[in-house]
Order: structure tokens, then sequence, then C-alpha cells
């Protein structure tokens, strides 16, 4: 027992002085900054010139930047040159600036690929966990690049620096899931309810860029999680191949989001294969669902009944 | 429960609040507003300045009016505006000005649909740097479903059961929280919480099927909380190491009881006959042609009906994840990601506790209680390595290993007491049923008399039960034991080049397996309890107490190997033009069901050219197509037997905007649909089918039999489903005048289609003459093979036009105005006989609506 507190006091103490060096270091990296890995540019030996010489000739693009949260970068002094402002995504400038402006001194995001940019931005974004497998995106694969939607200058939507907002953007490519989110019966992406971000990592590398949920299951279950179980009689096929298998998320002219415009017609493709299988169909159902009503999983029916 | 007032069509109908009530004071509060805010919109667009921040905010207020004519189920579920003062939009930015604020050095807020709007949410960022990011969010959603699927031919029209109702319709409402912070964003040690929540409650609907199916009124309340800790760590040059531990927790609370007990036992007992009436195949009543209930509400005898249930099971589910994640970058060509996780959770519903009072025919019962606890858990693991070896500036290749494990093993105990009559079903007659009745205990005085209460309870006399063929114990205890598994690995190699800016591609395999288990073992024992056991008419030797215990399972096993081709290029002609075309080309050995593909082709293209900063095109063709050849079972000839699908998507979109006063975007899209399955389609012999249209049919065969063995009764056929849909959009911007914005929309979703059976043979519709009376026709005809199932839509148009003005009358003051007309209209089909297009279905009420909803609103910019 006296070990046991022991052990506890001195758990306690170890993580009470880690958090209070821990805390003391955030804010003196917030005032003087804190020494980091080698930036993008650093060993390049060329030479930095600050922001403020970028200002004096590039006022309006100091000006965006300033209502931008990559502004928060000016203030990176203590962490060297390469981290600064202008000079931290533009590389360093002093070349440039004697060269009179000499565009070809300095990175300026343009007549390079999409995935030189995006190495260029990842040097500083890939350990966000949104990030993390970014090159190995079906967007990187594709040549859609950092740049592609977002704008660091003159961002329409400034929280995450975007072109167009988010739907906008996604629609000018997707034009398919435009249309689908157009239908009947569909998820509330257009009335603002639901972003494509929040069923979509459009960064990882992930099937489809879908996220899963934190039970390492599909993204549906986050808002369904009445459908998620885990269940004593599981309808195998939500689990082996997941809900598209019977319904289209984005939008769907039929009820429920369904494949198919009636239920049975749905269940029938599957179900009909094996003789004596199904019900006669030429009786009195209406539905399979209306016997198997807890079609998604249930604790007390082998056959969803209830 | 959806309101049930029936529309008369034509006639129109305001959703929500009468104007006339509240349109003078909405004015008057605008009017009120207008003036002061307008002094305070001279501040401009860029804010106000307001002690260390910039200041930016905007608010529009207004009120929609609604009316509509035509279905208000279908409207409430694809539209659901209503009539009333709303917040329609707001929004905060706040900007710290030496970007050092005090709390925070930027924030954002915006809001929507407050004050009844079916959607409305607030979400909120802000961070201070090298301290934290925050954001958190807000959203309520209406969530009504109430496309009727309920109407059908067959049923009476003086029974209870409403017709203008799905029978899974849902009115809930859910509400969703976010929160997400991040300490120390810049830091080498961050730190990572967050919480969620998700409310969704209300009243829905389901059906439960035992001798009828009853329409249930549901309680529907299910919530979910997860919490999140996590933390990163940079502990070496461009290389982190995260952790995540996951929480979830979930509650489902959702009860049923059925209070639909609108008709009249013979005894004058409230009773529900259910919804889905075929009186030739007993459903509610055997053997008994309609009306099966007489000029008073009263019930045939014979039938199946219930006065009385109930259900509730609350379920606990506890689901603890962990998850470990690596990314480096440390070495120059060598690019790693990792990450893999486990989560053990289990669900827990301890008291199940469903009661009935009803009468079933088939098995002689008069009541039923079934109770006990079921436990599932759920193991996952899973992890997911990337690595990717830059071999020179444009050559790399990368493999990435996936591995996907979970296992659900489950126990369900269960514990089932019935009541039965005293009377043979032939002679049941529903004033005497629940007179007497036998005991299920010696010495009980009321079936099931523990378990009901007060006037539920039903007593008992001595005269002896009688039972069925069909009929089950009085006490049967069951232990269920399930186990489902699926453990999934796959490889994926690629070889990627990037020639230039102009030209990139890729070419890679994957390959992998899946193997899948679902096993099940039961054991009952079940107990007679009666002193002289009846049979129908025959006395059962055994009197007394029996037991009987019958151990059961099954097991299958099922492995996929899948081998994948990949490929993809994209091409970058000129600056201003891209394309890109990506192919998978998939073969697996085995399926999960008939219908996923063995064999799949995957084409996606896509193009974009921006001619100038005012004018670009877009294009994009989605074509899938997978087939499963694995034998059906059942079918000889191989044509028969097969699966084919497509799906095909065609879209493309045009925007112009060559001046601030014109924007124009415009987009179609079209999706073709195609399935066509083998089937092995039952056909009942009640009602019993004379002859096919176009000859006899084949029988599928026993794929069991060693010699081809035609199964009797199992037709083969083809199940087919095509359909076809348009979607458009038009968008129209102009601004005459500095001061007013004009704007003029227009979307359209149309689709058409057939969805049925065909015969193996000519593929012809199927057309069976059977011996039912179908309402509105004759014994004789020819007819579709399931003529009773309610047909979802496949010939529809549903479209939005919408106008709007804006007109700034001071400085970031604007009033608005917008109309929208909505239509949904499903269409008169020309499919042929025997195929369904879910146009003019006999017995629905027209499902279509039109509606038009008006906004009147005041935006403010200070």
């Amino acid at each position: 027992m006296k070990e046991s507190r022991s052990t506890r006091t001195i758990l306690f103490w170890t993580l009470a002085v880690g958090t209070m060096f821990w805390l003391g270091s955030i804010r003196a990296a917030a005032k003087t900054g804190s020494p980091q890995p080698a930036s993008p540019q650093a060993g390049s030996g060329e030479k930095y010139v600050g922001s403020e010489t970028c200002r004096g000739c590039h006022e309006q693009q100091f000006k965006q930047i300033e209502k931008t949260p990559h502004f928060k970068t000016t203030f990176e002094k203590g962490r060297g040159e390469p981290w600064h402002a202008c000079e931290s995504c533009h590389g360093p400038g002093a070349a440039h600036v004697e060269g009179g402006g000499d565009k070809t001194k300095i990175f300026t995001f343009k007549g390079v690929s999409q995935k030189e940019i995006s190495t260029r931005c990842m040097e500083c974004h890939q350990t966000n966990p949104e990030h993390i497998t970014f090159n190995r995106s079906p967007h990187s694969k594709a040549g859609v690049g950092c740049t592609s939607c977002h704008n660091v200058h003159q961002p329409k939507e400034v929280q995450y620096l975007l072109n167009e907002p988010e739907t906008t953007l996604c629609y000018s490519c997707h034009t398919q899931a435009r249309a689908e989110f157009e239908k009947p019966f569909r998820h509330r992406v257009n009335e603002g309810l639901i972003n494509c971000s929040d069923c979509h990592n459009v960064h990882s590398a992930a099937s489809s860029q879908l996220r899963t949920s934190s039970k390492q299951d599909a993204v549906c279950f986050k808002c369904h999680s009445d459908k998620n179980g885990p269940f004593v009689f599981e309808h195998a096929v939500v689990k082996a191949e997941g809900c598209t298998a019977c319904h289209t998320p984005h939008g769907s002219t039929h009820p429920r989001l369904l494949t198919r415009t009636t239920v049975n017609s749905m269940c029938l493709e599957c179900h009909a294969g094996i003789p004596n299988g199904p019900h006669p169909q030429n009786t009195k159902s209406q539905a399979c669902t209306m016997c198997h009503s807890q079609i998604h999983g249930s604790n007390t029916s082998n056959i969803f009944f209830r | 429960m959806a309101q049930e007032t029936k529309i008369t069509p034509g006639r129109p109908w305001t959703v929500g609040g009468d104007s006339r009530y509240y349109l003078p004071k909405l004015f008057m509060v605008a009017l009120g507003l207008l003036i002061p805010l307008a002094a305070v919109a001279q501040q401009g667009e860029e804010g106000k300045v307001s002690g260390n921040y910039v200041v930016t905010q905007s608010m529009e207020f207004g009120a929609h009016f609604a009316d509509a004519n035509g279905n208000r189920e279908t409207y409430e579920s694809m539209v659901g505006l209503h009539s009333g003062p709303r917040l329609l939009e707001q929004t905060l930015s706040m900007r710290s000005i030496n970007h050092t604020g005090a709390l925070f050095d930027n924030l954002w807020m915006s809001s929507f649909g407050y004050g009844g709007d079916p959607e409305r949410a607030t979400r909120l960022k802000m961070y201070k740097n090298h301290w934290y990011d925050f954001s958190a969010s807000y959203r309520h959603d209406v969530n009504a479903f109430d496309y009727n699927l309920l109407a059908n031919p067959l049923t009476p029209a003086n029974l209870y059961a409403s017709n203008s109702v799905s029978p899974h319709y849902m009115d809930t409402r859910r509400n969703f929280g976010d929160f997400s912070l991040t300490i120390a964003p810049q830091s080498p040690l961050r730190l990572r919480m967050g919480y969620s929540r998700n409310v969704n409650e209300g009243p829905a609907a389901t059906t439960y099927h035992e001798g009828t199916e009853i329409l249930l009124n549901e309680n529907y309340r299910n919530r979910s909380d997860r919490y999140q800790v996590g933390a990163d760590w940079k502990f070496a040059h461009k290389t982190q190491l995260s952790y995540d531990l996951f929480f979830d927790h979930n509650k489902v609370d959702t009860t049923a009881f059925d209070a639909n007990v609108g008709n009249l036992t013979a005894s004058g007992v409230p009773a529900d006959l259910g919804i889905v009436y075929d009186v030739f195949n007993g459903q509610p009543c055997a053997n008994t042609p309609a009306p099966i209930v007489n000029s008073s509400g009263e019930i045939k005898p014979s039938c199946n009906f219930y006065l009385y249930y109930s259900r509730s099971g609350p379920t606990r589910t506890d689901f603890p994840t962990s998850q470990l994640s690596l990314i480096s970058n440390y070495w120059k060509k060598l690019d790693i990601t990792a990450s893999g996780s486990y989560g053990w959770g289990r669900s827990k519903m301890s008291d199940f506790n469903e009661l009935a009072r009803a009468y079933v025919s088939r098995t002689n019962e008069t009541g039923f209680s079934v109770t006990g606890p079921a436990v599932a858990d759920r193991m996952s693991a899973s992890a997911d390595l990337g690595v990717t070896y830059h071999i020179t500036d444009q050559w790399s290749v990368s493999d990435e290993l996936r591995f996907l494990s979970w296992r659900i093993p489950a126990v369900w105990n269960s514990s089932e007491t019935v009541c039965y009559a005293n009377l043979p079903p032939a002679g049941a007659n529903p004033a005497t049923i629940f007179t007497p009745s036998g005991p299920t205990t010696p010495g009980a005085t009321a079936c099931l008399g523990n378990a009901f209460t007060g006037e539920l309870a039903i007593p008992i006399t001595a005269t002896p039960s009688v039972l069925t063929t069909s009929s089950g114990g009085n006490i049967t205890n069951e232990d269920f034991v399930h186990f489902h598994g699926q453990r999934t690995v796959s490889n994926t190699t690629l070889l990627e080049f990037d020639a230039n800016r102009r030209l990139s591609a890729h070419i890679g395999f994957r390959y992998g397996d899946r193997k899948f288990a679902d096993k099940d073992n039961s054991s009952s024992t079940t107990i007679y309890y009666p002193y002289n056991l009846w049979t129908g008419s025959a006395l059962v030797p055994k009197a007394g107490k029996t037991v009987t215990t019958e151990p059961a399972g099954e097991a299958g096993e099922l492995i996929i190997r899948e081998r994948a081709l990949l490929a993809g290029v994209q091409v970058r002609p000129v600056d201003a033009w891209r394309v890109n075309l990506d192919l998978e080309y998939v073969n697996n050995d085995n399926a999960f069901t008939r219908i996923a593909p063995t064999s799949l082709i995957v084409i996606r293209g896509r193009t974009s050219y921006r001619l100038s900063s005012a004018l670009s095109f877009s294009g994009s063709v989605n074509l899938r197509q997978g087939s499963n050849d694995l034998s059906p079972a059942g079918f000889i000839s191989a044509d028969e037997q097969t699966h084919r699908d497509h799906a095909r998507s065609y879209g493309g979109n045009f925007s112009y905007t060559p001046r601030e006063w014109l924007a124009l975007d415009t987009g179609y899209t079209f999706n073709d649909i195609y399935s066509n399955t083998g089937t092995c389609l039952p056909v009942s012999t009640r009602p019993s089918v004379i002859q096919a249209d176009g000859g006899a049919l084949s029988y599928c065969y026993d794929p069991a039999a060693s010699t081809p063995t035609p199964v009797t009764g199992d037709y083969a056929v083809v199940s087919r489903y095509q359909e076809r849909v348009n979607s458009g959009y038009f968008n129209l911007m102009l601004r005459p005048v500095k001061r007013v914005t004009l704007d003029f929309g227009y979307d359209l979703s149309s689709n058409s289609g057939s969805n049925g059976f065909l015969r193996a043979d000519t593929l012809a519709p199927l057309l069976l003459q059977q011996s039912r009376l179908q309402a509105g026709g004759s014994a004789t005809e020819f007819v579709a093979y399931n003529p009773d199932v309610m047909q979802g839509p496949l010939a529809i148009n549903y479209h939005k036009a919408s106008g709007g003005a804006s007109i700034e009358v001071a400085k970031g003051v604007f009033l608005k105005g917008y109309y929208a007309y909505y239509g949904y209209n499903e269409k008169s089909g020309t499919t042929a006989a025997g195929l369904f297009d879910g146009s003019a279905w006999l017995g629905v009420s027209p499902r279509d609506f039109h509606a038009a909803v008006g906004t009147v609103s005041m935006l403010y910019q200070f």
C-alpha cells in the first residue's frame, strides 16, 4: 500500500514538473521561438533578407498575408530565418533583391509542377495528422497539389486558405458529386449542414479518401452510430462490404438513399440465388424490411425482426 | 409522430406559422433594427477596431413564407422549410492587430438557420499563436423522412391503419457537437483533445411481424459520445510520433409500442390487425375474403391481431481505441508513414423486454414475452505502412501495406414465455380467445401474469391449451452464440513517373486477400406445462412437463483473393488545360455476394480547361463495369447465372465570369445504371399460379444434387434494373447597377427506368396469371410477379427554380428577397407490363408536391 502511494506521488510530481517545463517551453517559443530541425532552405548557402525587405516592394501581398494564419510565421524569428514569413515559402530572397526583383532567383510557385509545390508546403505541414499520407493520396497522384485548392495570399475562405468555399471547391472537379447532392434524397451538403470534409479527408491515402470512425469502422457510423453495433446478429454485408453495398451516400432518387428503387429489388439481387432461399414474392411481401425491420443488425433476432 | 393531415390535392397549405400574424410584427422589428444597424454599418467591410482587434461582423435576419400543394410528407422529407422569422446568417471575425491577442489572435464564427430551419449550425474556430488551436461546432438537423411506402391495393378502405405515412417514417432531431483543441500546435510536443456528441431522438415508426405486421410507434433515442486525447512528438528531423486514445460511448434507448389498436374484437376490445393485407395468405385473416371487419369495425373470426405490444432493450456500448502513428522524411529519398490501431469494445443489452398480447392463428398463441441479456464484443486492429523511395527526381517507387482485422463474438440468452388459446384456430373466435387460456406454470392463475400488469394479464382456466403443428413450447430458453470476423490484407506497389509539370504517370499492382468467417451455435430448452396438451384435435401423449434440448450450429468461411492492375496519367498540354485518366482493373477469385464483382473495370477521366480567368470548362467521365460469373446455384445455362452491372456517369460544367456584374455557371450530368442478375425466384402455391405469360417457365436446379434436379416452385428468371438520371443546374448572377445584385438558378434531377423480373428464356417481362383478386382487376388477368410491392420512384422530376435580388440601401446594409419553387413529380411511366417504374401506383396517395418558399431579409455588414 505504501509503495503504491509513493509510486503515485512520484508519478504525480514527474507529470507536474514535466508539464511545467513543457508549458514553459511553449511560452519561450511564443516569445523567442525554439530550436527546430533544419528548415527547407537551410544549407542552401543563400542569404535571407527578412519580410520587411519583401514588404518594400510587395506591400499588397504583405497586407493580404497579414489577414491569414500564415502571418504567424513572421514571429518565428527565434527559429531562424528559413522559418520566417515570406522566405519560409519563397526561399531566401537576397539574390532576388540584388537582381532587381529577378523572379528566377526565388521560388514563385509558378511554372512548376504541383508535386514541387506540395513538397514545399509539406515541409511544414506534413506532420499535421490530416496530411500525413498526402504524398500517397489519390489527389497527389492526380496532380492535385496544395495550390490547386488553397490560395495563400487571397483566399476566399480564410480559415483554411481555400480558393473557394469548401463545397464549391470540391464541386469544381467532382461534377458528379454535385449532381448527386441535388437529388431529392440526399445528405444535406448544399444546405450547409455537412461538409465534404466531414466524411472525406482530401489529404489522405485512404480508399476514396474516406475517413474512418474512431473504431476503425466506416465513417458513416460517426453519425449513424445506432447502426454500428456490434450486434449479436450482424447483417454480414454491412460490416464486410460496407454501407455502399445498399446505399448511395451522396444522394439518390430513391428513398433511404438506396441503390434500387424498391427494397425488394435490392435484397433479391443477393438473396434470390439459392433455391428455396427467400420467401415467395408473389404474395404479401410489400418490402423485405416490413418484417426484417432491423436489417442493419439485431441483438435479439437472427432474422432481424426486432 | 409525423403530421397525418391529409392534404387535399390542389388546395394550398401553409407550412408553419400564418404569415398574417407574424409578418407585421416582423416588419416592425426589422425596421427598428434597420435604423441603428445602418449607422453601425458605416464602419464598412473592413470592420471596426475594438481594442486590439479588427472586428468584422454580419447579420442577416429575415423570414420564410412557405406555401405548398400536394403531399406534405414528401415535402417534409425533401425540403422541410417552414414559414417564420429566421436568423439566416451570422458571421463574426476578430483579428488581433498586433497578432498577439490576449485570449486569441484570430477568431471566426458563423451561424445559420436559427428560428426553425431544418438545418442550423454554428461553427467556431480560434487560435493563439504557439498556444492553442480550437474549433467547435454545433449542428442541428431535422431528420424527417416520411416518403409513403405503405399503400397497398389490397388494403380495405375501412381499416384503421393510415395509408398516408411511411411504416418506417422518422421525425427525429439530430444534435451534433464537435470540439477540438490542440495545445502548443507548433511545439515539438503538442497535445490534442477532442469531444463529439451526437444525439438523435424523436418519434419514428417501425414494423413487427408475428402473425401479422403491426405498425409500431417508436420513441427513438440514440446518443453517442466520443472522447479523444492525443499527442504528437517531433523527436527527430522531419520525424514525428503520434499517439491517440479514443473512447466511444453509445446509448440506445429506443422503445417501441403498438398504438394502432383502432379495430374491435367481437367482445369490443380494441385491436390492431396490422398494415399488410393479403387475405388469400392469411394475413391478417386466414381464408377470409375482404372485408375482414364488419360494419361495426369488429374483426371477423380467425384473424391475427394485437391488443398490446411493447419492446425495450437499452443498450450501452463502450469502445476504447488506441492508435500509434509515425511519419518520417528523415532521409531525403525515403518517405515513411506508418500507423496502427487496436480497439476492444463491448455492447451490452442487459434487460431486453418484449411483451405482446395478441392472437397468432398459425400457432394459436394468445400472448408472448421475450426477455434476456445480450453481449457483443468487437476487437479490431488495423495497420497501414507506406514507403516511398525517390529513385531520382522523376522516378519513385512506393509500397503500401494495409491490414484490417475485426472479430465480433456475441451471445444472446433469450427466454420466451408463450400463452395459447383453448380452442383450435379453426373454431377460435376473437370473443373467446382471451377468456380461458392454458397455464404456463402449474397452478398459475394467469398466463404471463408476472410480466403483464393489470388489465393486460391473461386469465386462465383449467381448460387445456390447443397447440398447432407450428406451435412452440410454453417456455423456451435459448442461447445463441455468434461469431463474425474479417481479416483483410492488401499490398499496393506503384511506380511513379513525374516527367515535368506537363506529364506524370503511375502504374502498379495490388494484391491481397480477405477472409471472412461467420459461425453460430445455439442450444435451446423447451418446456411444455399443460396438464392435457392438445395439438389440433389430437391429444399429445406426453402430459405434464417435457424438456427438450436442441443444439444446432453452422459455420461458414470465405476467402477472396484480389489482384488489381492500377494505372493513371496526368497530362497538362498547356498550362490552362489539364487531363487526368485513371484505370483500375480488378479480378477476384471469389465474391461475398452474388452482385459483388469478380471482375471489375473502373475508368475515371477528368479534364478542366481554363481559357482565361473568366472562362472555364470542366468535364468528367466515370465508368464502372462489373461482373460476377460465379454460379449462383441452380442454373443450367451459363447466360442465366451471370451477374452484369454498370454505372456510368458523364458530366460537364461551364463557368463564365467576364465582368464583375455577370457570372454564369451551368452544368449537366448523366448517369446510366444497369444491373442484370440471374435469379432463382420462389413462387407461392397460394395464390396458385395458373400459368405464365409466354408459356411454362423453367425451374431452377438443385445445386446439391448429383444430377440436375429441378426444384419445383423456383423459377429461373432474370432480375433487371435500369435507370437513367439527368441532372443539371444553371446559375446566373447579374449586377445591373453597383448596388443591385440579381440571382437566378435552376436545378433539375430527372430519372426514368424500369425494374422487375424477366423470363430467363425469352427475356420478356415475367407475367403470371394468379388465382387472386386484385383491386380493380380480375382473377384471370396476367399480373406482375409481385403486385403488392410498393414502388419507389423510378420516373420522377425533382426541380428547384429560384430567383433573388439584393439591394445595398446603405453601405453594408442590404435588403434581400429570394424566391424558390420546388417541384416533385412522379411521371407517367412507359414501362412494359410486368415491370415497374413507380408511377401511378394503385392505392397510393399522390406523392407529388409543389412548393413556393419566399424569403425576405436584411443583411448588415459591420
